[in-house]
């Protein structure tokens, strides 16, 4: 196991705490979502569902089950999978696949990148769940670390995600992201890729 | 792998991500070993219930004062089991463990595993639990009389519907 | 903690290794390390039973492809 020591902030005071971003999700990581994410988040759909709304309306990802997609990869080495933790608790799970994808972006088409399976934060972090977030800068730490890993492979810090529609300005406008729109053959989400230069920019 | 991350650099960047949301990756299903297994489109529809199975659940074990650990002993589970019946909306109990909970609560067995997601909900279920769930809270403390009224509530209509 | 070792490559493999290097700007290593985790992938998942197939979109044409 490894752990990098990183940074949130706290919403709070508005500094930044430290925080640990840990290589591999573990056992504890999985049993966190289900017993300390999946609460919260089902106490905003059931507030959503008293208002009468669909799960169109609820927040993107609710359904999403971390220990399906992580025991899917166990143990293969084209997946890399990181937990962040801070204060004791977990607030944001990413995976990387390294054998995925190729670049899209005319500058480096055909080349290897690293393709962002997924990415997210607890949903405490989240105004979609709560009224007032606990940490910031969960995409920034994550999306630095899918960078290095992709420097870790020689492949100068290109990666590629699809952003769930909320997120897209995130990818856009902070992380500076080459928007290559809707992809048909992702149910339809919008791809994003980052060159190198854009990752030296986003890193320096 | 090299992340060496400075307080000023992380101060700038997260400045700039504000509250923004972050979630990237498959919107409308999971990935399993089998890449091809789609996931039936039901599970939409099926959730919202199994929501309420975890609300009934873990109301009627507040209603009767057992803790987590004693509600396990009691039908024989893993309490971890228990936790995520009450808590985790894709957790699918086994019918086993749904029977035992049914036997507990002098709940019927049928509407149970309808409400469980193990059988096939009957027309007029769903409604119903989607109000159960609505009105239901997460606080560890007593049943509020509301909550107190919607079990009820609800209980009666599992009962009738199995008359 | 990284070890190392030597392989031995026929000038044709070599030639191959070289030009993915070029193309891919990548080093002989990384290369390598990146066949292999393709190679345990597409392992793993065949012995799951999955097929793996070559698709051709303009032509309507899927082949599978037969790994040994």
């Amino acid at each position: 196991m490894t752990s990098y020591p990183v940074f949130l902030t706290d919403k709070r005071t508005g500094e930044p705490v430290a925080a640990e971003l840990i290589e591999t999700i573990s056992e504890a990581d999985l049993r966190s979502v289900e017993t300390e994410w999946k609460p919260v988040t089902n106490a905003k759909i059931r507030a959503l569902m008293a208002k009468g709304l669909s799960p169109a309306d609820w927040p993107e990802g609710w359904h999403w089950k971390w220990r399906d997609k992580v025991t899917a990869i166990n143990g293969l080495l084209a997946f890399r999978t990181f937990a962040l933790r801070c204060e004791g608790k977990l607030q944001g799970l990413m995976q990387l696949n390294t054998a995925r994808a190729r670049c899209r972006v005319p500058e480096q088409a055909g080349k290897d990148l690293v393709y962002v399976d997924y990415i997210e934060t607890a949903p405490w972090n989240r105004t979609a769940i709560v009224d007032t977030p606990r940490f910031g800068g969960v995409g920034t730490i994550m999306i630095r670390a899918a960078i290095e890993v992709s420097r870790d492979h020689e492949l100068r810090g290109r990666i590629g995600l699809h952003s769930l529609p909320s997120a897209e300005a995130f990818y856009a406008n902070v992380c500076g992201m080459t928007d290559l729109g809707l992809d048909g053959t992702y149910e339809g989400l919008r791809y994003f890729e980052m060159t190198s230069v854009q990752a030296d920019a986003f890193s320096g | 792998m090299k992340l060496e991350i400075t307080r000023e650099w992380f101060e700038r960047r997260a400045k700039q991500e504000g509250d923004l949301e972050i979630s990237a990756g498959r919107l409308a299903r999971d990935p399993t070993p089998d890449e091809t297994d789609i996931e039936p489109a039901v599970v939409d529809t099926a959730d919202p219930m199994r929501m309420a199975f975890g609300s009934l659940v873990e109301t009627m074990r507040r209603r009767r004062g057992l803790t987590i650990e004693k509600l396990a002993e009691r039908i024989d589970l893993d309490a971890g089991d228990i936790m995520r019946i009450e808590r985790d909306a894709h957790f699918r109990p086994e019918p086993r463990a749904v029977y035992r909970l049914a036997e507990t609560f002098d709940l019927p067995h049928k509407a149970l595993q309808q409400l469980s997601g193990n059988t096939v909900a009957r027309p007029g279920l769903q409604e119903q639990a989607l109000r159960f769930a609505a009105r239901s809270g997460e606080s560890p403390q007593k049943l509020s009389r509301d909550e107190q009224q919607a079990l009820e509530e609800f209980v009666a209509y599992l009962q009738k519907q199995q008359g | 903690m990284k070890k190392t070792m030597t392989l031995n490559l026929t000038d044709t493999e070599m030639q191959v290794l070289q030009d993915l290097c070029d193309k891919k700007d990548l080093s002989k290593t990384a290369v390598l390390r990146q066949a292999l985790r393709l190679y345990q992938l597409v392992d793993v998942r065949l012995e799951q039973g999955g097929k793996l197939f070559f698709e051709d979109e303009a032509k309507k044409e899927k082949a599978e492809l037969m790994v040994l």
